[in-house]
């Protein structure tokens, strides 16, 4: 009897263990991967590292350590207290200057140490981006790493994340000169008589050379920017005016040769002057040929850097890129032929394929196709057409007209707006199978402004003489020699 | 006492079953079909028939996984995981010996289910349960399909056990002592046997329960073709007049019941209608050919449309066989997943080498590639979506779900592409170059034309023996519309210009034309592995197979492409290895 009373339990205990066994918890197997993570908050972690000791005054002379609350997760790189004094030394007085320092060292959630060749690129609450790679943050090493509390993680590192400057606060810091102090007046002031309602808080908005060529605000992305001497700047500028001729008005056509030369002094990636390429291309695809013997300073910032020059690199026959327009791209007809208006797809003998228009068999004479294209200097053009007659046996004839772009009243009837024209080149035949380009001829534009160019057929209804054809037209902008 | 230590002693034992976690709820049911209960009458076959088809189905992802994947059109995208890349590069001594894909285990399960069931149509013969006529049309489909499946695996393993018996076990096939392994060659042998043994070739004749519409799927083109798996095989065995006259029979199976239209379009790779666009041709919009934008790209007009529409009359006329997949019943469809960019994983993606030979076309407008480029594959940026499996599942040009719970879509085995693709390699082989030409290019009526020649009762058609016999009169006064008459060719079809044959060598160059249509019309439909294994084998030419994997592998970078070359120019490193591992 006695005997069975010592039995039970056993078998319960039996019961028990084989329960334990039986499946394995997973929130045991997360802990044990997680050795060594400590249940103190970060910051008292980092109260009992000796290391830190002068990076935490700072922190809580700043205020930051308010937000180390336990709420979030962040992760500190705290240089070490040598480094940190050295800093102090020459860290201003001001409070906002000493809060952004300290930010600078801190990131949200937290992140281990990277020991890879793949960039992170971690955005301090400083709001600067900072590339995390090969065991460095920004080029700092580290002398301790992925040390966990329960609301963060914090590294020691050998040296200060002191923030730089965005492009754009160097810029704003540097409005003395006229480069910048240009750039800046974009804020204000529009380049056209454009009508555009805009915010004068948002800059971006407003803000031709920002809109444009480069938002240079943003820190994750990067730049390259040359900065010309005053005088050099002005010379520049000076020299360009000629190309730059709208209406005729002197202070418009300073501002918009002004804009033309510092739009080509922006790139999109960021060089340090010993890896600068010999050769950049700009956002509107001028090339700029780099000299680095007349680059007197550099400065890094945060998204990018700066180079000073002391002379000009950039010949002006460089800005002078051509202009092509799209046969298939059409802004209007002059009478709806969308029936007979065909997008081919051909292959040019380098095996290169394109698209162009063909309108055949549309019975209108004079059938018009027009065109437009961005704003265009103030000089003379070459102009070159492809145009492939490949699937008719006779040669039909085209011509091509440039027209202003903005329209007038018309001078038989002034209720009508009219567009006038600036040059007509004769018909042209389109002789078959021809791959290469043809020369049409050249002429002027008086004005730096948008053009229409029209595309226009035989004045005929006869069917294959009246066709259409066309690859791209080309426009060849020529140096002004005076 | 005794009853409570019994009582604890239970509660133990309880807790031990539950502790092991699994297996736990493994309990016989109570009612269950004894084996020998299964085939009592005609309806017990047809549903056996039925489910072998269902687990037919579970083959469709290998399948096309084996005969693209490791061929030259299809490669993975950087989401594949290691084992289809495995696959991919198509080195068989690198292949992971637990890669899913790989393993033939399937295969098996379908063969031996086929032997199962045909040893008990034997029985139901026997004991009387089903007519002569029902038991020989059941039993020959079976016979077939078990034909198929075993010619899979003989070409993508080489060498394989060769199993009639109605195993319990599939693990048992790998008793080499019991069953050993066959050659290639040996097996394409006992296949051609067995299948020139059965003692029905055709289709399910109307009046059988097989036949009857099930949930408004037609059953016609579900079950396996017989004649034209014998066309293959002979076509594998280089028996090219039987090939011949095997294709020759599934072309015309329409041709005598009556019916003209039948008898024109079906199986005839029929011309296009060029002012109505309904058909299955490549065109664009009448008077408009010029215009890249008035491509007929539609699910229900054109080219593109026989691969997502309903079984209707046009369906009908170029389907040979063609295998459901719905959302609902299972299987479910692998081929989402490994296609579709919206909806699925985009897990494979057409090869440069595929858009390569599209590119090198022109089209008859002038237009410098093939248009069935952009009817079976769509464009995420840079990469490649092939759309020809999901064309049901989403939409043309947003790619976009149409209903991501509607899964519907399927497994494209055999069309009249196929068939006239390898009726003309046999024609070609068997000395009838022209008439190989003809089903090429422009149709059978224009090579044996004479334009200036208004009387056409001697021209436009072969004047050969069957099966190389066509008449594709075309004429007005005398008025003749022979059977062929409104044949197109594979390229007058697909809007692509002619092939010039060169005269000195036109049975190489023909060949050699004939596999690249295949690639440039079937692309990813799960054949272009057969095509270039059996003119490797046929030409005694590994490096007609090897040159092609090389040009793939090199073209996306792959640092083994050279590697892969040399080892696919030994025939030992053409066949995958046959194994798997079984479960204790």
């Amino acid at each position: 009897m006695k005997k069975h009373h010592i039995v039970r339990p056993v078998i319960g205990l039996i019961c028990i263990l084989l329960l334990q066994v039986g499946c394995s918890d997973p929130w045991d197997e997360h802990a044990r991967d997680n050795a060594g993570l400590t249940n103190e908050p970060l910051l008292e972690r980092l109260d009992q590292e000796s290391e830190a000791s002068e990076f935490m005054k700072l922190l809580r002379a700043s205020g930051v350590d308010e937000i180390l609350d336990g709420n979030n997760a962040y992760t500190v790189f705290a240089p070490e207290n040598s480094r940190m004094q050295a800093a102090l030394a020459g860290l201003s007085d001001d409070p906002e200057t000493r809060v952004n320092f300290v930010k600078n060292h801190i990131a949200v959630s937290t992140h281990r140490l990277n020991a890879s060749a793949d960039t992170v690129r971690l955005t301090m609450l400083s709001g600067k981006t900072l590339d995390f790679v090969n065991s460095e943050i920004d080029g700092a090493a580290f002398s301790k790493s992925n040390q966990a509390g329960t609301d963060g993680m914090y590294h020691i590192i050998t040296d200060v994340l002191t923030p730089r400057q965005s492009l754009w606060e160097y810029m704003n810091a540097h409005s003395d000169e006229r480069q910048n102090a240009f750039i800046l007046s974009l804020n204000e002031y529009n380049l056209y008589d454009t009508a555009a309602v805009e915010d004068p808080e948002d800059y971006y908005l407003n803000n031709e050379f920002l809109r444009e060529v480069g938002d240079v605000r943003d820190e994750n992305q990067h730049f390259t920017y040359f900065i010309l001497k005053n005088e050099d700047f002005t010379a520049e500028v000076e020299q360009f005016l000629p190309y730059v001729n709208y209406r005729n008005h002197a202070d418009s056509s300073y501002a918009i040769g002004q804009y033309e030369i510092v739009k080509d002094m922006l790139f999109k990636q960021a060089y340090s002057r010993d890896n600068l390429p010999a050769m950049l291309l700009s956002t509107s695809n001028v090339s700029f040929p780099v000299d680095k013997s007349a680059i007197s300073q550099s400065v890094r910032l945060s998204n990018g850097w700066v180079h000073v020059l002391d002379r000009s690199t950039l010949p002006v026959v460089n800005k002078l890129i051509d202009t092509y327009v799209q046969g298939e791209e059409p802004w209007g007809f002059s009478e709806s032929v969308s029936d007979r208006t065909f997008h081919r797809v051909r292959k040019d003998p380098f095996g290169e394929f394109f698209t162009d228009i063909m309108v055949q068999n549309h019975k209108v004479s004079s059938l018009q196709i027009i065109y437009r294209t961005s704003r265009m200097y103030s000089t003379t053009y070459d102009v070159y057409w492809r145009a492939l007659n490949d699937i008719q046996t006779n040669v039909f004839q085209q011509q091509v007209g440039i027209f202003e772009f903005d329209t007038r009243p018309s001078e038989e009837d002034p209720d009508v707006e009219v567009r006038k024209s600036i040059y007509e080149f004769p018909y042209t035949n389109v002789e078959r199978n021809n791959y290469n380009e043809v020369y049409l001829g050249e002429f002027n534009l008086a004005d730096y402004n948008r053009i229409v160019p029209v595309l226009r057929s035989a004045a005929t209804t006869a069917d294959g003489n009246n066709t259409l054809v066309l690859d791209y037209l080309r426009f060849v902008p020529k140096l002004k020699t005076n | 006492m005794k009853k409570s230590f019994i009582y604890s002693l239970s509660v133990a034992m309880i807790c031990f079953a539950g502790s092991s976690c699994s297996k736990f709820l493994d309990v016989e049911p109570d009612e269950v079909l004894v084996k020998e209960q299964m085939y009592r009458n005609i309806y017990d076959a047809d549903a056996a028939v039925i489910g072998v088809y269902g687990k037919l189905l579970s083959l469709a992802e290998q399948h096309v996984l084996w005969n693209e994947l490791r061929a030259d059109l299809l490669t993975v995208t950087n989401r594949a995981n290691p084992y289809l890349q495995e696959i991919n590069t198509n080195d068989v001594d690198a292949i992971s010996s637990d890669n899913p894909y790989v393993n033939p285990r399937k295969f098996y399960e379908v063969i031996l289910n086929c032997n199962d069931v045909l040893a008990n149509f034997e029985v139901m013969r026997k004991e009387n349960k089903f007519t002569p006529e029902e038991y020989n049309q059941r039993y020959s489909d079976i016979m077939a399909v078990r034909s198929w499946v075993y010619l899979q695996l003989g070409i993508h393993f080489g060498r394989v056990p060769y199993v009639t018996d109605p195993l319990e076990d599939t693990d048992a096939v790998l008793d080499n002592n019991k069953y050993p392994l066959l050659e290639f060659e040996q097996l394409l042998t006992q296949l051609i046997t067995d299948m020139e043994a059965i003692p029905y070739k055709l289709l399910y004749s109307s009046t059988e329960s097989l036949m009857y519409a099930v949930d408004g799927y037609i059953m016609e083109r579900f079950y396996i073709n017989k004649q034209s798996l014998l066309g293959d095989l002979h076509l594998w065995k280089n028996d090219y007049q039987k090939a011949a006259e095997y294709y020759k029979l599934v072309m015309t199976s329409y041709d005598n019941l009556g019916n003209d239209n039948f008898r024109y379009d079906r199986y005839k790779v029929k011309w296009a209608e060029v002012a109505t666009n309904n058909d299955i041709a490549v065109g664009y919009l009448r008077y408009r050919e010029q215009d890249v934008r008035t491509l007929i790209n539609s699910k229900t007009q054109g080219w593109r449309s026989m691969f997502s529409r309903t079984q209707d009359v046009l369906w009908d006329t170029e389907w040979v066989w063609s295998l459901p997949f719905s959302s609902n019943f299972s299987p479910q469809n692998p081929f989402i997943s490994l296609f579709a960019a919206n909806g699925g994983d985009h897990l494979l993606k057409p090869s440069q080498e595929s858009f390569d030979l599209w590119n090198s076309q022109t089209q008859r407008n002038g237009v410098p590639y093939d248009a069935r480029r952009d009817l079976s594959v769509s464009m995420i940026g840079k990469e490649g979506v092939v759309t020809k499996y999901t064309d049901e599942f989403s939409d043309i040009g947003t790619m976009v779900p149409i209903d991501k719970f509607q899964r519907d879509g399927k497994w494209h085995l055999y069309r009249a592409a196929k068939l006239h693709l390898r009726f003309a390699e046999a024609a070609n082989r068997d000395g009838h170059h022209k008439l190989a030409v003809g089903l090429l290019n422009n149709g059978i009526g224009r090579v044996y034309d004479d334009p200036n020649q208004t009387d056409k009762t001697d021209i436009q058609q072969t004047h050969l023996p069957f099966p190389y016999d066509f008449d594709a009169r075309n004429g007005s006064n005398p008025f003749y519309r022979g059977t062929w008459h409104r044949n197109d060719g594979l390229r007058g079809r697909a809007y692509v210009t002619f092939r010039d044959i060169n005269p000195t060598d036109s049975l190489t160059q023909i060949e050699n034309y004939l596999i690249e249509e295949a690639a440039l019309e079937m692309a990813f439909e799960g054949s272009r592995w057969e095509d270039l294994l059996r003119i490797a084998i046929r030409r005694n030419d590994p490096s007609f197979l090897a040159d092609k994997i090389y040009e793939k592998l090199s073209k996306e970078g792959n640092p083994q492409a050279d590697a892969v070359r040399s080892k696919l120019m030994n025939r030992e490193n053409w066949y995958m290895p046959f194994k798997w591992n079984v479960e204790e």
